[in-house]
């Protein structure tokens, strides 16, 4: 069965994007006690030599706490955060913490258990809406260029296929005036059974 | 007059001597740089994937694909050496440089697609007999690349 996918299944993922997105947000803000808004999510479906001309400062340096997803669906989720901003929110996290290593070793660290809470209230927000069984492998943390970083995502995934959907949501924490990128990108095989699941769900 | 070619993932350039053919965000990906020297032409490909594979029938969802000319490795080396010598380049002059490659995320490590990357265009390159004259592949780092068709120099920028 080969079918295309239109608007309102769109929605319909996007929709189930915004509570993982949520629950993830709502995770963050206790975290580091600040108020975090969501931005509108959004979705392209593209070939995956495209995936890099959705970033939007392409040289820019970001911190990728990058996550693989499997289980009855599977993906890539991942955080991506301006150069500088994971600084401030590892700050926050082992602020009284007495470091005698490596500052950077530190941050990299508290990068990567940002992105292992986020990921885990996200999938089980995920597997609970939509009775899956997801899970995440553990997180790895990237500095590297934006597009490198989203070109390596696509290769990846581009293994399998060759278009891929992507779900964007940006956090933005006002008060440290940082906007964190929350990108979900699932394989089309997981397209189907996410599409399968809201069915279920709704009958 | 200097002429500066921008290319994206999975595209291609071929030019001669004056214009320079600029990529960003090599990371896994491979950037394969063709050049005559005699003759001050060259050509230069951004791809994706070692090779060609075919969609899974079992793919509920299979979106329009319309396949760009330089995504996969093998497929894009063939049209680009066949593309230089139609502008003019001598197939015995040519001589290949790559750039890329990288292994950018430990989650993904046993997928090794950067390297795979790497020896398909070494492949199909000695396929060709088209010698690859230096390389700066491998680690876990993006790259970008400038390549200039006055000289052949390939300028590799990472970041640090």
């Amino acid at each position: 069965m080969q079918q295309r996918i239109d608007e309102f299944q769109v929605d319909q993922l996007k929709e189930i994007m915004n509570i993982g997105a949520s629950h993830a947000s709502t995770a963050l803000s206790q975290m580091i006690h600040k108020k975090v808004d969501l931005s509108v999510p959004r979705a392209y479906i593209d070939e995956i030599q495209n995936l890099s001309k959705f970033i939007e400062n392409k040289d820019e340096e970001v911190t990728t706490a990058i996550l693989k997803i499997f289980g009855d669906a599977s993906g890539v989720m991942f955080f991506m955060f301006s150069d500088g901003d994971e600084s401030k929110i590892a700050n926050i996290l082992v602020n009284d913490v007495d470091c005698a290593g490596d500052q950077k070793e530190l941050e990299v660290s508290a990068v990567k258990e940002v992105g292992n809470i986020l990921a885990g209230a996200s999938l089980a927000a995920f597997s609970k809406f939509l009775n899956m069984n997801l899970l995440h492998s553990v997180a790895d943390v990237v500095t590297d260029t934006a597009d490198s970083i989203m070109n390596s995502v696509a290769i990846e995934i581009g293994k399998a296929t060759g278009v891929v959907l992507i779900f964007e949501v940006k956090f933005i924490i006002k008060e440290l005036n940082i906007g964190t990128k929350f990108l979900f990108i699932v394989d089309p095989n997981a397209t189907a059974k996410l599409l399968g699941a809201i069915e279920n769900k709704y009958k | 007059m200097e002429q500066v070619i921008n290319i994206n993932t999975g595209e291609m350039a071929v030019a001669n001597h004056g214009s320079t053919i600029v990529t960003s965000g090599i990371g896994s990906c491979v950037f394969i740089c063709l050049y005559d020297h005699v003759n001050k032409i060259g050509g230069a490909v951004h791809a994706m994937l070692p090779t060609r594979v075919a969609p899974k029938k079992s793919d509920a969802f299979i979106f329009e694909e319309r396949d760009s000319v330089g995504k996969y490795v093998d497929e894009a080396v063939v049209k680009l050496v066949d593309d230089v010598i139609k502008m003019g380049a001598k197939k015995e002059n040519l001589k290949a440089k790559i750039v890329g490659g990288s292994s950018m995320f430990k989650v993904f490590d046993t997928s090794k697609i950067g390297s795979d990357n790497v020896k398909a265009a070494e492949k199909i390159l000695q396929l060709l007999n088209v010698p690859v004259k230096s390389e700066s592949t491998g680690g876990h780092i993006g790259r970008s690349a400038k390549f200039n068709l006055e000289n052949g120099i390939v300028e590799v920028m990472v970041r640090m």
